[in-house]
């Protein structure tokens, strides 16, 4: 292990708020760091400003003496180290700071910057092979031999940033540590150097500070995020990308603008803003009341509640000789209620067996795939509104006492990106998710009071039995149950799961008319 | 649409012998209650375009050909100094750098009323009515407190806002953002993009948006220029322009831009084939303005 850093943390005198005569009070900058690194690994440690992301690289070189904590670098403990005992730390570790402006002597030719470093450390001893090894230098990272004789001022941001590159690598160091050096760069510029710092990483280790995650991920192999000076998420840098198991990585996330065109982006910030100070719902140790459980959209919900560790879970079906084995493997944790949402009886017995519910979801439904003129009889759609419809109204009613009693909870209704917008292929279909929808809005409304969530799911087609005609892209019912039971821990309220559903809803909020053009031209015949 | 602002074929140079050339006719339009973007890298011209657009050609440059038209008059014959009524009231500016661009040693009422005085001819007490509530919808908790403080009491999230309360102060018809959120970091960045766009559309002003961010551009804008070399090489809608970049240095830049849903890309800089390929237009074009301009 080449650097083991445990419970680092660092506090320092509150020079603003002092008088001259007084020393002022210590202040927290962090808290409590834990990582490791090995030789050929690269870490990011990303943060927003201010949240200690600097000061930490700061403390690991040892420009600043940590408070707590150990620092093992090699096997030597340096947290508590002095200068002078520092000496051959300071050759195996290096800095590259953010304004290489300011970082570089603005008095000294670029030639005079590095070979002092390489006669510092003692690694040329001549000045004309100190002045050989640094054109190499500029070789190795792109720059033109002729440059040794130029001033920083001389050169471009990019550039300069090469040269402060340069120096880094000039004592052949164990560890790079790079603060924010690429934020003030333009893209093509920040690529080139992107690139070059992946090559020297195969030489040794590095540690890069940015707040921007993007660079972060083509960069390190793990992520440390930073938060006003806690640690609150560590882990390899694909896992935390596709999973990130902290809100606030979440949040970060989300604030970088990627480029593509997405007009609804600007506001997703203050529907979060306005939620942040709600408490939301752990799916860990809910109840939860599942319908249509036996397959599909169900089905995936069961596996992911186990997954998240749901405390209970009721698996209502009409036929529940299916589900007999889910049962029997998750002894205990899983409850078969038979029950068809059509039936008020049924309704009621069900209700009367799951008083713990906190978590209802509203999966059950039915699509007969036919359109409303040209279908044989009016079967279809009355069948497609008693399940879609009423059966869903029914257990919203059922059930709000019960989370009433349980604290609130969360109703997770399942519609269809098609409650938005007819196609007439299964348009009766539509109907009955269109009623569905305006009753999610009423029965949110309604139950606010009792703060009780209500989530609208509306996917686009679906990886299941239901759409097995369809034969265009389909979601992973998997990714239409994890979308939900994350909206529900995040209290957002309508969920658009999937590439479909996100560009349908977008296609309505700009021109909705061109959308149900679009879908009227899905009409079989 | 009517078009609040329009460059065609505008050529600054700094006039030495030969002269040096910053803008080779670069041509760019600002409908009414558009967002326009102009990307590109450092060096292409984007901050030369929004300076002859308020007058201040650095030291040594001049136009030396093309029209501007503000709201259907030609403004480019102009100089600074005959167009004072444009600056700070029709025209206005949202600088990169909020540490820098506010005046250190007065209070945020002094800056903030200054130009409430100029133009709009209020009271000092009225101006200063005027100030919180702007100061508000740049939701600016306790404006009346924040207005006492000076530049280096408030965070950079905080003077940006104060900007762009400025900026949008007198209701102005054009307001320039020139990489209004490269100092910041990206959640404070998302902030101050929402109520920029916030304030433009209450406002119904129209904005050129100037910034190196491809991620910023296509969530702000509506219209996007792409420059290179002083010269407007594509103009598309923010959607057609992401979704089917049609120049090959837009496709660069977009390959060349990092994203952390795309973990298998490599990055690509523009590469040298391109930019010796561009340079090569860039040195015909160079060398028939020096016959037309320089004989």
């Amino acid at each position: 292990m080449l650097l083991q850093v445990r419970d680092l943390s660092l506090s320092l005198r509150d020079t603003e708020n002092s008088w001259f005569w007084s020393r002022g009070e210590h202040v927290n900058i962090f808290n409590g760091i834990n990582f490791d690194i090995d030789l050929g690994q690269s870490l990011g440690i990303v943060g927003e400003s201010g949240s200690g992301k600097t000061s930490l690289a700061k403390t690991i070189t040892r420009l600043y003496q940590p408070s707590r904590g150990s620092l093992l670098f090699d096997g030597v403990d340096i947290s508590s180290l002095r200068e002078n005992e520092l000496g051959s730390f300071r050759s195996k570790v290096q800095f590259i700071f953010q304004d290489a402006l300011s970082a570089l002597n603005p008095r000294q030719t670029i030639a005079q910057i590095i070979s002092n470093t390489l006669m510092n450390f003692s690694i040329e001893t001549s000045k004309s092979a100190a002045l050989t090894h640094a054109g190499e230098l500029l070789d190795r990272v792109g720059l033109p031999r002729s440059y040794l004789s130029r001033y920083p001022h001389q050169l471009s941001g990019g550039q300069r940033q090469r040269v402060g590159i340069a120096r880094a690598i000039a004592p052949k160091p164990k560890l790079i540590v790079a603060d924010e050096i690429v934020s003030g760069l333009d893209v093509s510029t920040q690529a080139q150097i992107l690139a070059l710092l992946r090559e020297l990483r195969e030489d040794g280790s590095l540690i890069f500070i940015s707040h921007d995650l993007s660079v972060v991920r083509v960069l390190c192999d793990h992520v440390l995020v930073l938060r006003e000076g806690k640690q609150e998420e560590l882990g390899k840098t694909v896992e935390l990308f596709d999973n990130p198991q902290s809100r606030y990585t979440r949040d970060l996330l989300a604030a970088i603008p990627l480029p593509e065109y997405d007009p609804t982006w600007l506001d997703r910030e203050v529907e979060r803003k306005t939620r942040d100070t709600e408490e939301c719902m752990k799916i860990q140790g809910a109840v939860v009341f599942v319908t249509g459980s036996n397959r599909g959209i169900g089905a995936a919900f069961v596996q992911n509640l186990i997954s998240r560790g749901a405390s209970k879970i009721y698996i209502a079906a009409r036929d529940t000789s299916k589900l007999q084995n889910l049962v029997s493997e998750n002894a205990g944790k899983l409850v078969p209620v038979e029950l068809d949402i059509t039936n008020d009886q049924q309704i009621a017995r069900a209700v009367a067996g799951a008083s713990d519910v906190n978590l209802l979801i509203n999966n059950a439904g039915v699509n007969g795939n036919s359109a409303l003129i040209s279908a044989n009889d009016l079967a279809s759609a009355r069948d497609e509104l008693d399940v879609n419809y009423f059966g869903t109204l029914a257990m919203c009613r059922a059930f709000a006492p019960v989370l009433k009693k349980n604290g609130g909870g969360a109703i997770i209704n399942i519609l269809s990106i098609l409650s938005r917008v007819n196609l007439p292929a299964c348009g009766s279909y539509c109907v009955s998710k269109s009623a569905a929808l305006s009753m999610t809005q009423g029965v949110r409304a309604e139950l606010a009071g009792q703060k009780t969530l209500v989530v609208g799911v509306m996917p686009g087609a679906v990886d299941t039995d239901m759409a097995k005609s369809f034969e265009g892209p389909k979601e992973n019912p998997n990714d239409v149950a994890n979308a939900s039971l994350d909206a529900v821990e995040q209290g957002t309220e309508d969920v658009y799961p999937g590439g479909m559903a996100q560009g349908v809803s977008q296609g309505l909020a700009g021109d909705p008319k061109a959308v149900e053009k679009e879908f009227a031209a899905y009409l079989p015949g | 649409m009517k078009n609040i602002l329009e460059i065609r074929d505008l050529i600054v140079g700094i006039d030495s012998i030969p002269p040096t050339w910053i803008l080779r006719e670069a041509n760019l339009s600002i409908g009414e209650g558009q967002i326009v973007g102009l990307v590109g890298e450092s060096g292409a011209g984007k901050t030369m375009v929004s300076r002859v657009i308020l007058g201040f050609t650095p030291e040594g440059s001049r136009v030396f050909g093309g029209e501007i038209h503000f709201c259907g008059s030609k403004i480019s014959d102009l100089n600074r100094d005959s167009r004072p009524f444009l600056l700070g009231k029709e025209v206005t500016y949202i600088p990169q750098n909020p540490m820098t661009a506010l005046n250190p040693v007065q209070r945020i009422n002094d800056q903030m009323t200054d130009v409430l005085i100029r133009y709009l001819q209020l009271k000092p007490r009225d101006a200063t009515k005027r100030a919180v509530s702007l100061l508000s919808e740049v939701q600016i908790h306790d404006p009346e407190k924040v207005l006492k403080l000076y530049p280096h009491q408030l965070s950079g999230g905080m003077r940006q806002r104060v900007l762009i309360a400025i900026a949008f102060a007198c209701n102005p018809s054009l307001v320039i953002a020139d990489e209004p959120t490269t100092a910041l970091d990206v959640t404070v960045q998302k902030e101050i993009l929402g109520l920029i766009k916030r304030m433009q559309s209450s406002h119904g002003t129209s904005m050129l948006f100037i910034s190196h961010d491809l991620g910023v551009v296509s969530k702000i804008c509506d219209v996007v220029n792409v420059m290179y070399g002083g010269q407007v090489l594509e103009t598309q809608e923010a959607d057609a322009l992401f979704s089917a970049p049609s120049h090959v240095y837009t496709k660069a830049l977009l390959s060349a831009t990092p994203r952390y849903d795309r973990p298998g890309d490599l990055l690509e800089p523009v590469s040298d084939r391109l930019v010796t390929e561009m340079g090569k237009t860039i040195l015909s074009w160079d060398k028939r303005a020096e016959a037309c301009f320089y004989k």
